[in-house]
């Protein structure tokens, strides 16, 4: 999970991702950085993610970031 | 049946009676013959092609469900590695069930709004290089054919993509496709959503009934008061948009602009209050867009149910897509790691705008309106660095309120410029009323004689008072929930206010024999 925050944290410095659990319902996340997201976790960790994981829970927290990967794995 | 109608009025009354005596276990019923009955008295012609496409995404969809069902066994009793392979299997035989649908969904949609534009194109690419015309033929136009399609459409790709499971019940599907309320001019609303507030049926109540009401009562006011009056000016300014240059033209497309807001935005609150008062929310379409500050803000204060559903059936899809990811890679591989990025952020926001220009409708003007707005959006994306350099370097404060209200501003007359394509009859007036708005001069003595537009200066008078009330609704609302706060308050001010704005749509509104036009984009 470390490596999802530090990933985060590079591409968008102004978010507070400790603290934010709702990014996507807060609109603190938009569909152009979820794409960006996307690209940097199939890069990161040499998974594919498929249209069923592309739903607004999944991007909420780095916690449910990670819960996705884990099951992508 | 138009929505603003009295007889819209007295169907929406005998539904509601029936839905609420029937019991609770019948409403979803209720609903679907209310539906048949909303869309045939519109016109009998066009049912065929909602039942048609109603049936095959149903059955699609279901087979879809099955399928998932049948291996969810297998996968879970198989061993790890046989797994995947199950997975992808099921994949492939739901994908064929998933074409046939969607083939037949998007197939009579294209037939019926785009195969005579289609031909007209064919026919002028035959003729240049002197070869045979084809016949062009023209079907009827299904009412609110591409809202159930896109409605229908995405409910085929959720159970595909295992977002929720298929609908068993053929009438519970329909109720929601063909929800009378939602079906000419949206909003795009979801399966789930819909099904969700349905579950076990909704219980009468008077506080529903009454926002719902007042809703309804806006929406009146919008259409009836305000678009419709602005249209007088509008439509006789663009028909007679070769007399008209400078400030004139700009006037009649600012004019536009409003209209076609208080147009699409009273009739989403008209069928909002109306599916309130039957206790269902639909999605939310409009959020003050003209205060937005940038063209990007503009698109997710727009028609968000469109936007919405661009976002996740097109956007996502094709930013994920192979060929994007293989394109990306291979510009990076190569060194091109900029052109990769900008094409992985440009190619679908480009396809979208690509998409909605042609949804719109079938003619030139729409496709070049949505380049223009892909353009817009794609040249922000690129140059946000570049003006965010230049607002350090000129010591701009961006918070303060004379910028914000300048970004305001600038956003507005952007989308006025593309709303001259939407309003102008095809491109090439369109082309010509850009050039005519860009020539200097005012035309004092036509502007002096309203009568030239349409208006007197009574008539003037009342749409600018009701342009004021419009926006000062708006802009109250851009700080609090208007409605919510009026119903904490006591009930002489709420009658008060609701016999004001009845009495306003009855005096000023435009109705009646040899006034009114049909909703804006009832057409689409």
């Amino acid at each position: 999970m470390e490596q999802i925050l530090d990933m985060l944290k590079r591409e968008f410095p102004l978010i507070d991702f400790d603290h934010e659990k709702h990014l996507m319902t807060d609109g603190i996340l938009d569909s152009l950085a979820v794409v960006g997201i996307i690209a940097n976790l199939e890069e990161m960790f040499d998974i594919s993610v498929t249209m069923e994981y592309i739903q607004p829970e999944n991007f909420e927290s780095v916690e449910a970031m990670w819960a996705m990967v884990e099951e992508l794995q | 049946m138009s929505y603003h109608s009295i007889q819209f009025l007295g169907f929406v009354g005998v539904v509601l009676a029936v839905y609420y005596t029937v019991g609770r276990r019948r409403q979803t019923i209720v609903i679907a013959l209310s539906n048949l009955a909303f869309y045939a008295l519109s016109g009998l012609k066009a049912l065929p092609f909602l039942l048609t496409t109603a049936l095959v995404t149903f059955l699609a969809a279901k087979r879809i469900g099955g399928i998932y069902r049948a291996y969810d066994a297998r996968i879970k009793a198989a061993e790890a590695a046989e797994r995947k392979v199950l997975r992808a299997e099921a994949k492939a035989r739901a994908k064929k069930a998933l074409s046939v649908g969607m083939a037949v969904a998007i197939g009579l949609l294209v037939v019926c709004k785009y195969a005579a534009f289609a031909l007209e194109n064919l026919n002028a690419a035959l003729g240049l290089i002197h070869l045979k015309q084809l016949p062009v033929f023209r079907l009827l136009l299904p009412l609110g054919v591409s809202f159930y399609t896109f409605m229908a459409l995405g409910y085929l790709l959720d159970v595909y993509w295992k977002r929720y499971p298929a609908e068993e019940s053929p009438i519970a599907y329909f109720a929601f496709l063909s929800f009378f309320p939602h079906v000419v001019q949206g909003p795009i609303d979801r399966y789930n959503d819909f099904k969700r507030q349905l579950k076990g049926g909704v219980a009468f109540s008077y506080e529903k009934l009454a926002s719902g009401a007042q809703l309804m009562m806006w929406g009146f006011f919008k259409k009836l008061v305000v678009a419709d009056r602005l249209g007088l000016f509008v439509d006789a300014a663009f028909t007679h948009w070769s007399r008209l240059r400078g400030f004139v033209l700009i006037a009649a497309v600012v004019t536009y602009s409003v209209q076609i807001y208080a147009d699409f935005s009273g009739c989403i609150d008209i069928v909002t209050g109306v599916a309130e008062m039957m206790g269902i929310s639909l999605k939310r379409n409009f959020n003050h867009p003209y205060f937005s500050r940038t063209m990007g803000e503009f698109w997710r204060r727009w028609h968000i149910s469109l936007q919405e559903w661009f976002k996740d059936y097109i956007y996502f899809p094709v930013s994920t897509s192979a060929f994007v990811k293989n394109t990306k890679r291979r510009w990076a591989k190569a060194g091109r790691t900029r052109a990769a990025e900008l094409f992985g952020s440009c190619f679908p926001i480009l396809v979208v705008w690509l998409v909605s220009g042609i949804w719109l409708g079938a003619a030139w003007k729409y496709v070049v309106w949505g380049l223009f707005h892909a353009a817009l959006l794609i040249g922000s994306a690129i140059l946000e660095p570049v003006f965010a350099g230049v607002n350090r370097r000129l010591r701009i404060d961006t918070a303060h309120f004379a910028w914000r209200a300048w970004q305001t501003l600038r956003t507005f007359a952007l989308c006025c410029l593309g709303r001259v394509f939407f309003r102008a009859d095809d491109l090439r007036t369109a082309v010509a009323i850009l050039r005519k708005m860009a020539r200097p001069g005012i035309a004092w003595a036509s502007l002096l004689k309203p009568s030239t537009y349409g208006m007197n200066i009574d008539r003037a008078i009342v749409s600018a008072a009701a342009v004021v009330i419009l926006i000062v609704v708006d802009a109250v609302q851009e700080r609090l929930p208007i409605r919510e706060t009026l119903n904490r308050r006591g009930i002489a001010l709420r009658w008060l206010l609701a016999y004001g704005c009845l009495f306003a749509i009855v005096i000023f509104g435009m109705y009646g024999h040899g006034y009114g036009s049909a909703f804006i984009y009832e057409r689409y």
